[in-house]
């Protein structure tokens, strides 16, 4: 992921973190990053407990159930996010910070595969990254909003559980609720 | 990649997305993918925001032969199992379902009546705000005993800062409750309202803590330096398009003599 028109102020905490994926490629994370993923930071602080000498940068974390597309892909949103320990910006740099990140975020939602948009909050769930989670929920919902059932099934995978006469039941059931029928 | 692999997702995060898909889809769409979806859909979270106005004019419309009826408003209450944080009322609410609303949702923070509005139950209204105690916003629609239903949030709804009172008669009274019950407000809407002069300067000079008035379009004031000088605090005054008396459509004699009277008599 390249770096574009990151801001030149200097982070107070510049470790980075080395995250091994499923398909075993390693990925360096600056720290402040890598904390987003409470399940990084959960394993990380374990170790820190269970090692009196401080380990450094040399950490791997493995993340088992991650491809490695799907990390690039939530490390870049990670990266975007408003950093915890950054030095405040004025309202000014706020506003820009804010729009670009809602240009990534579009540009991000148009070149996703319908598939990919299931991995990444699958992926964001098994971390813990709540931003991601929320972004990724919230773009999933906007997709199905208005889709048809058939659509939502074959986008999920989701096999029609419902029996034929069930189902008719249940529309029927539904049906006295709409029209006003009083309930026997 | 992978096949999607929806399964291993957990309720949870399904009931997440589920929250975010509008009444529409949580009634029409996600009930009938699948059995689990169908479970996930009745999960309170996904009921917290309930708005059967939306269901009114949407797509659901053509359900409703007679509009909603009682029965359909309790059962869809009853899933946010007293979670509901905002509703909004259909225009044809019938008091029962109101009464019910009031007393199956106390944690409600917003409460939005249409503009188009029932007078029916009116009088009911001001008697139920003592079961929303944590009522924080509030629109009117055209109600008419506003003033009561003030008094009652002063009483009841400490943490109360959010008024909507669009196309509502904001008579010299009316203001003088909002004044008397609301001193603290921090958003007031207002736009199209009929308001004397006398009236918004009473607000200017009382509520202090307003961030936000929205009083354009109105009828009965106009804007000059002095009401700006006087609405200086409030970092959101917006007043374009308010005028002394009504030039837009004339809507016949009754409407609008009041407003005639009070200014060709001086």
């Amino acid at each position: 992921m390249s770096n574009t028109s990151e801001n030149p102020k200097p982070s107070s905490s510049s470790a980075k973190m080395t995250l091994k994926t499923s398909d075993n490629e390693l990925f360096e994370v600056e720290e402040a990053v890598a904390m987003k993923f409470c399940t990084v930071k959960q394993y990380f602080e374990d170790e820190k407990d269970s090692d009196v000498a401080a380990r450094g940068s040399t950490t791997v974390i493995p993340l088992p159930n991650v491809h490695s597309a799907v990390l690039a892909t939530l490390i870049s949103y990670g990266k975007k996010l408003p950093q915890s320990n950054a030095v405040a910006d004025n309202h000014e740099e706020e506003e820009t910070k804010k729009k670009e990140r809602k240009k990534y975020e579009q540009g991000l939602l148009k070149n996703l595969m319908p598939g990919e948009l299931l991995d990444l909050i699958s992926a964001a769930n098994y971390l813990d990254f709540k931003e991601g989670l929320e972004f990724f929920n919230q773009a999933l919902a906007d997709h199905i909003q208005n889709k048809s059932v058939e659509y939502v099934r074959k986008f999920f995978g989701i096999k029609n559980d419902y029996e034929p006469h069930e189902e008719e039941k249940y529309r029927e059931e539904y049906a006295w609720a709409f029209e006003g029928v009083d309930e026997d | 990649m992978s096949v999607p692999k929806w399964e291993d997702l957990n309720m949870d995060c399904l009931v997440n997305v589920l929250t975010r898909v509008g009444i529409e889809s949580l009634l029409l769409g996600a009930p009938f993918v699948c059995q689990s979806w169908y479970k996930a859909s009745l999960h309170p979270s996904c009921w917290q925001i309930i708005n059967f106005q939306k269901i009114e004019s949407g797509p659901l419309s053509w359900y409703f032969y007679d509009g909603i009826t009682t029965e359909f408003i309790k059962s869809i209450i009853n899933r946010s199992r007293g979670n509901a944080t905002a509703v909004w009322l259909p225009d044809d609410c019938t008091e029962e379902a109101l009464r019910y609303i009031a007393d199956e949702c106390p944690a409600l923070k917003a409460l939005i009546l249409s503009g188009n509005l029932c007078y029916r139950y009116f009088p009911v209204i001001p008697e139920l705000i003592s079961k929303w105690k944590n009522l924080e916003q509030l629109r009117l629609g055209r109600l008419s005993n506003m003033e009561r239903v003030f008094e009652e949030i002063n009483c009841h709804c400490k943490n109360f800062y959010w008024l909507c009172a669009f196309g509502a008669n904001i008579e010299r009274d009316t203001a003088s409750a909002i004044v008397t019950f609301l001193p603290n407000i921090k958003y007031l809407y207002m736009r199209k309202a009929n308001i004397d002069r006398e009236s918004l300067e009473m607000i200017l000079q009382v509520c202090k803590e307003l961030v936000l008035l929205d009083a354009r379009d109105c009828v009965g004031y106009e804007c000059d330096d002095q009401l700006l000088k006087l609405a200086s605090h409030i970092s959101n005054f917006q007043h374009e398009g308010s005028t002394l008396f009504d030039y837009e459509d004339y809507w016949g004699p009754n409407e609008h003599d009041s407003i005639y009277d009070d200014y060709l008599s001086d």
